[in-house]
Order: C-alpha cells, then structure tokens, then sequence
C-alpha cells in the first residue's frame, strides 16, 4: 500500500493564500482614507459593526474557499493536458500563468476597490504593482526602509506604500508558490487527489463531485458577473447590482438543478447511487445548491458591506435580510426546479400528494406551497426595501397568480388519464 | 440443500391491469449464472425491472438470503445491481465520477482497472452523453466491477457489444462469482460461455420454464 505523502505542498500554498488575503485586506483597511475612518466611527454603532463581522468573514472565507479550489482545478486541466495529448511548451506556460493570474485577481480586486474608495488611480497601482513585482524583493524592502527613515514623509503615504509593498510581496510569493506546487505535482496530482477522494465517505465524495463539476460549468458566467456586480456598485447603483446578482443567482441555480431533477424522477439514476443510503439524496440536492449559495452569500455579503458604509444609520433587519436570502435562495430554486421535474415525469401535476415507488407518498402540495410563500415572500420584502409602494400591490398579484395556478393544475390533475403512473 | 441467495415465489409484473410476468417462481443461489430467455415481448426485461425495483411488482414472497427484502428496503438497495438497456447516469458527472462514487473497499476493482478491463479508460473523463451505445454499453458493464453487489441483474448484454467484449463479460463473471449471483435476460446464452449454470424460458404468456 502506498503511503500518505505529508501534504507539504497544501500547507505552503494554504499559507501563501492566507498570508496574501491578510495582506492585501489588512494593508487595504490599514490605508483606508482617515476621513472615510471618521465618517464610519462618526455614524456606526456597536450593533452594526457587529453585524458587519460576519458579513466581511463571509467574504474572506468564499474568497479563501474559491482561492483552495483554483490549484487543484488548474493542475487537474493541466494534468489531462499533459497527458492525454502533445501539449507546447507555451501551452503549458500559459497554463502556469492562467492560476498565477487567477489568484492576484482574487488578492488584487478587493485592493482594487478599497483603492478606488480612497481615490487613487488604478491604473498608477497598476503600474506600481507591476514594477515592484519586477525588482528584486530586497530592494522593494529597502526602499520602503528608505521611506520610513524620511520625516517629513506624512504617515498616511507611508501607509499606502506599505500596501503596495506587502501586496507585491505577497503576490510575489503567491506567484512562486502556486507555480512550484504546480510544477512538482502536475504528474500525479489526479491521482494524489482521487486517493484523497477515495478515503472519504461516499456521500461526501457524490456531494463535493457535484459541487465541483457546477463550479466547473458556471465559474466564467460568475467571474463575469462578478464584474459585472462590481462595476454597477462602483457605478453607483446598488440596487442594479442586487437585481444583476439575484437574476444571475436564479440562472445559475436553475442550470446547476440538473443533476437533483435527475436524481429526483430516475429511479435509474438512484439504483446505482442506492448503497450511498438515504442521506445521497441531501449531497446531491445540497452538492448542486452550494456553488450559487456561495456565490449569492459572497454577493449579500459585498452588498451588505456595502450599505453599512453607505446608510450606517440603516434599520438592522435590512442587514440581515440579505443573508437569510442568500443562504435560502438557491436551495429553494433547486429543490423547486426538482418537484417540478417530478410532477411532470410522473404526469401527476397538480396532485397535493405524489405516490412513488422509491420515496413512498410525497407531499408536493405542501411543498409548493411553502416555495411558493418563500419565494413571493423574498419578492415582496425585497421590493419592500427598493420601494415599499410596490409591495402590497406585488404580494396581491402574487397570491392571485399562486391561487390561478393551482386550480389550474387541479382541473387538469382530475381529467388526467395518467393517475396510475409511477 | 443450499440456501437461496435470492428467492421470489409468486411474481407478478405488469403495466396497468395487465400482468407481463404473472405468477413466476425464481430461486437462484449463490454463484449462479441464471440465463433469462425467450421472445421478444415475453417479459424478460420486464422481470429484470422489477426485480430491480424499477417497476412494481406484487409476489409472496420475495427473500434475498432467507430474509425478506422488498425492493424498496435498504437490504435490497445494499445487494442488488441492476445493468439495464437504459439511461443510469448523473447530467453534469463525468465516468470517472460515477465510478469514484460507485468505489467501495468491497468493489470488485478499481475504478481504473474496471475501466481498463472494458477497454474504456481512455473516455473516464468524457460525459456520458457524449458517448457512443457501444461505448456506453462498455463502460456500464464495467461499472459491475466497481459498483459492490451480490445479486447482479444484466439486461441482454450482447445488444452493442462485439464478442470480445461478451467473452469478458463471461470471464469477469466467472471470476468474481463466489458467494455472488447474477440473473441475465438475454438472446444468446450460448455467448455467456460456461457461466451461464441455469436457463430460465419465458413463453408469450409470462410463465417461466426451468431448463
């Protein structure tokens, strides 16, 4: 048997991640404008600041998550590259560079926006950046020595070359890192990671595969919405961004529901998942979930943030509310796209109650229900907060088209010729 | 005399009011190779599906090592395997996933060497779409090797397979047989080889004949 290799090369590059987040985010904050620092203590509370906590953490930990999970997915790309087909040198570069790009992105952006905050130029931090990362790391120190060493050099400019200093460091550093962990395992890293794979449970196996193949499918649409997002926020208009995430959320959630329909009306599907137990049902619901729950959690946390800096003075319930529709939202859209699968597979629309042979009698009137309740809720409590004249004419609607609807499928569901099916 | 590995007394398949398989007994024990025969439209597939538990089947008993285990309970999930001529695959899950998955310290094989033995290693990380029948064929009878049962169920494996394959496919189960059983409805038991230890015929009316 082969013996478990010490995962040098995981603590280095979970090192170099965090040391880079720490910096950039640390130095960002530390460089923040000294009158945006009074503006903030001048309006925030205790309750605020404490509410904002765990909305900045739930950034840094996606940040962190998406951060681990760029290696393992650029040399697994690499790896079948390699292998399964001549491969240029430059190819392989490119592909060196591609996850060196990849993580300064994820340390540059929030930089980026903090420095956008205190109005410096991007492109002047870009040039700085680059130049900095071209000289040698002992003359970048010693020229941030040289600067502190200078008296009438005003303390904030110190502050905001530390920032640069640390950040091209540790992008430096990061750099290098990523790119030895990928030279030393580009050979085996498939098989590293399915030896790994293969000492886990089953369940979480089938629940992290899922995960990752609709990261796979939807990280360039959230990159780009991400951009997208951010350009609306800097642009201005918060609520553009809120409805260009939520949208793209839903579109995601939808695309990454195909596994769960699956699962949900084959029982083929499931008889060869069947030893997994009953419990292989929540991996696959919760593994196609998870990737657009992340994504719309990074979001409400950024929009979150972003409202405490804008309205410190704002009601507190509006800062939780975007959690709470962040973590619930996906898993409602998937769950739902799954009933509805089922109803139609099974021709049993609009029976309250569907009978299968695997999951026994399942109560799909309740549970559109409640989808339904929970999704005119977040409709109505979101436009609440835009523009609370439109709620109580929006919740009317709502309620009427949910009633329509029903009776509908109930007229249809007892002139149905299909009652036996399944 | 030898337990029944798996024992069905009263069988009962159908669609609606009326019954494919009406009334068969099936007693299979371990390390058999059962051959279902006959026509088309004599039910063949029809009783593997219910004994799978894809379609519903009344009986009198239903035992699987002398202890009842309808398809529905946890007993029947954990010993029974079912290669159908359907679809079986996750959307958005490469072969190699599904194999990963399917991987158990009781499987058969590795996922590689499973893959290796059917000659499809080379399409482990292709979609199951995106595959050829004969391919697909291939890799889901590989899955056999990877996927842990002790009753197998195999609908007519010589559909898309060359004869090499089916020659594999007769020495895998000649080799990893042991306290396992399998039930293959087929065309061609003469294909499986010297597997193959009983032939069960199903006329046009659903009734079984033991040869």
């Amino acid at each position: 048997m082969r013996a478990r290799e010490f995962p040098w090369s995981d603590i280095w590059y979970w090192l170099i991640c965090i040391l880079t987040l720490v910096s950039v985010w640390g130095g960002a904050a530390n460089a923040l404008n000294p009158a945006i620092i009074a503006f903030l203590d001048g309006h925030a509370t205790a309750d605020t600041r404490l509410l904002a906590a765990p909305l900045v953490l739930g950034v840094w930990l996606v940040l962190l998550a998406v951060a681990r999970f760029s290696g393992p997915l650029r040399a697994s790309h690499a790896e079948i590259a390699w292998n399964t087909r001549e491969t240029p040198s430059s190819r392989q570069l490119l592909q060196i560079l591609g996850i060196n790009g990849l993580i300064a992105a994820l340390a540059g952006i929030p930089l980026l926006i903090f420095a956008a905050n205190v109005g410096w130029p991007a492109g002047d931090i870009a040039i700085m950046a680059a130049a900095l990362m071209a000289a040698a790391p002992g003359s970048v120190t010693a020229a941030a020595l040289w600067q502190r060493q200078g008296s009438s050099v005003p303390r904030w400019r110190l502050m905001r070359a530390d920032v640069n200093v640390n950040g091209a460091l540790m992008t430096l550093m990061t750099l290098d890192g990523s790119a030895l962990r990928l030279a030393s395992s580009h050979h085996d890293s498939g098989r590293r990671r399915r030896v790994r794979l293969r000492s886990s449970s089953p369940r979480l196996r089938l629940f992290s595969i899922t995960a990752r193949r609709t990261l796979e499918r939807n990280w360039t649409s959230m990159l780009l919405t991400a951009a997208a997002v951010c350009g609306a926020l800097a642009w201005g208009s918060p609520r553009l961004a809120l409805g260009l995430g939520l949208a793209f959320t839903v579109a995601m959630a939808v695309a990454a529901s195909g596994p769960w329909c699956d699962w949900v009306c084959e029982p083929r599907v499931r008889h060869g998942f069947a030893r997994l137990g009953p419990r292989a049902h929540a991996a696959v619901l919760c593994g196609s979930a998870l990737v657009p729950t992340a994504f719309l959690m990074c979001l409400m946390a950024t929009l979150g943030a972003w409202f405490l800096i804008i309205h410190p003075g704002a009601v507190q319930w509006q800062l939780l509310w975007w959690p709470v529709v962040g973590a619930g939202l996906p898993l409602q859209v998937v769950a739902a796209r799954g009933v509805a699968a089922l109803r139609s597979a099974t021709g049993q629309e609009g029976e309250d109650v569907l009978t299968t042979l695997e999951f026994g009698p399942i109560p799909v009137g309740v549970i559109r229900r409640l989808t339904a309740g929970w999704w005119g809720a977040a409709v109505v409590v979101t436009t609440a907060f835009i523009s609370p004249a439109l709620a109580a004419p929006l919740l009317a609607i709502i309620a009427a088209t949910t009633r329509t609807r029903h009776t509908a499928l109930a007229g249809q569901a007892r002139d149905s010729p299909h009652r036996d099916h399944q | 005399m030898t337990r029944p590995l798996l024992s069905v007394l009263g069988a009962r398949i159908g669609y609606g009011k009326e019954f494919v398989i009406d009334g068969l007994d099936l007693g299979v024990t371990a390390g058999e190779v059962v051959a279902v025969t006959g026509p088309n439209g004599s039910g063949k597939s029809t009783l593997l599906r219910g004994l799978a538990g894809f379609q519903p089947m009344r009986c009198t008993r239903f035992e699987i090592d002398g202890v009842p285990a309808a398809p529905e309970t946890a007993m029947h999930h954990e010993a029974t395997y079912a290669v159908m001529d359907e679809w079986m695959w996750l959307r958005g899950m490469t072969v190699r996933d599904h194999f990963e998955v399917f991987h158990e310290p009781e499987s058969l094989a590795m996922p590689e060497a499973a893959l290796t033995e059917f000659g499809v290693l080379d399409l482990a990380d292709r979609m199951p779409h995106s595959l050829s029948s004969g391919q697909l064929r291939r890799v889901s009878l590989a899955s056999i090797l990877v996927r842990p049962w002790r009753i197998l169920f195999i609908d007519e494996p010589e559909q898309r397979l060359d004869e090499e394959y089916q020659g594999i496919l007769g020495g895998v189960l000649d080799r990893h047989l042991g306290g396992r059983a399998a039930i293959i409805a087929t065309h061609a038991a003469p294909l499986l080889g010297s597997a193959v230890t009983q032939i069960v015929h199903l006329d046009s009316t659903g009734a079984g004949h033991g040869a």
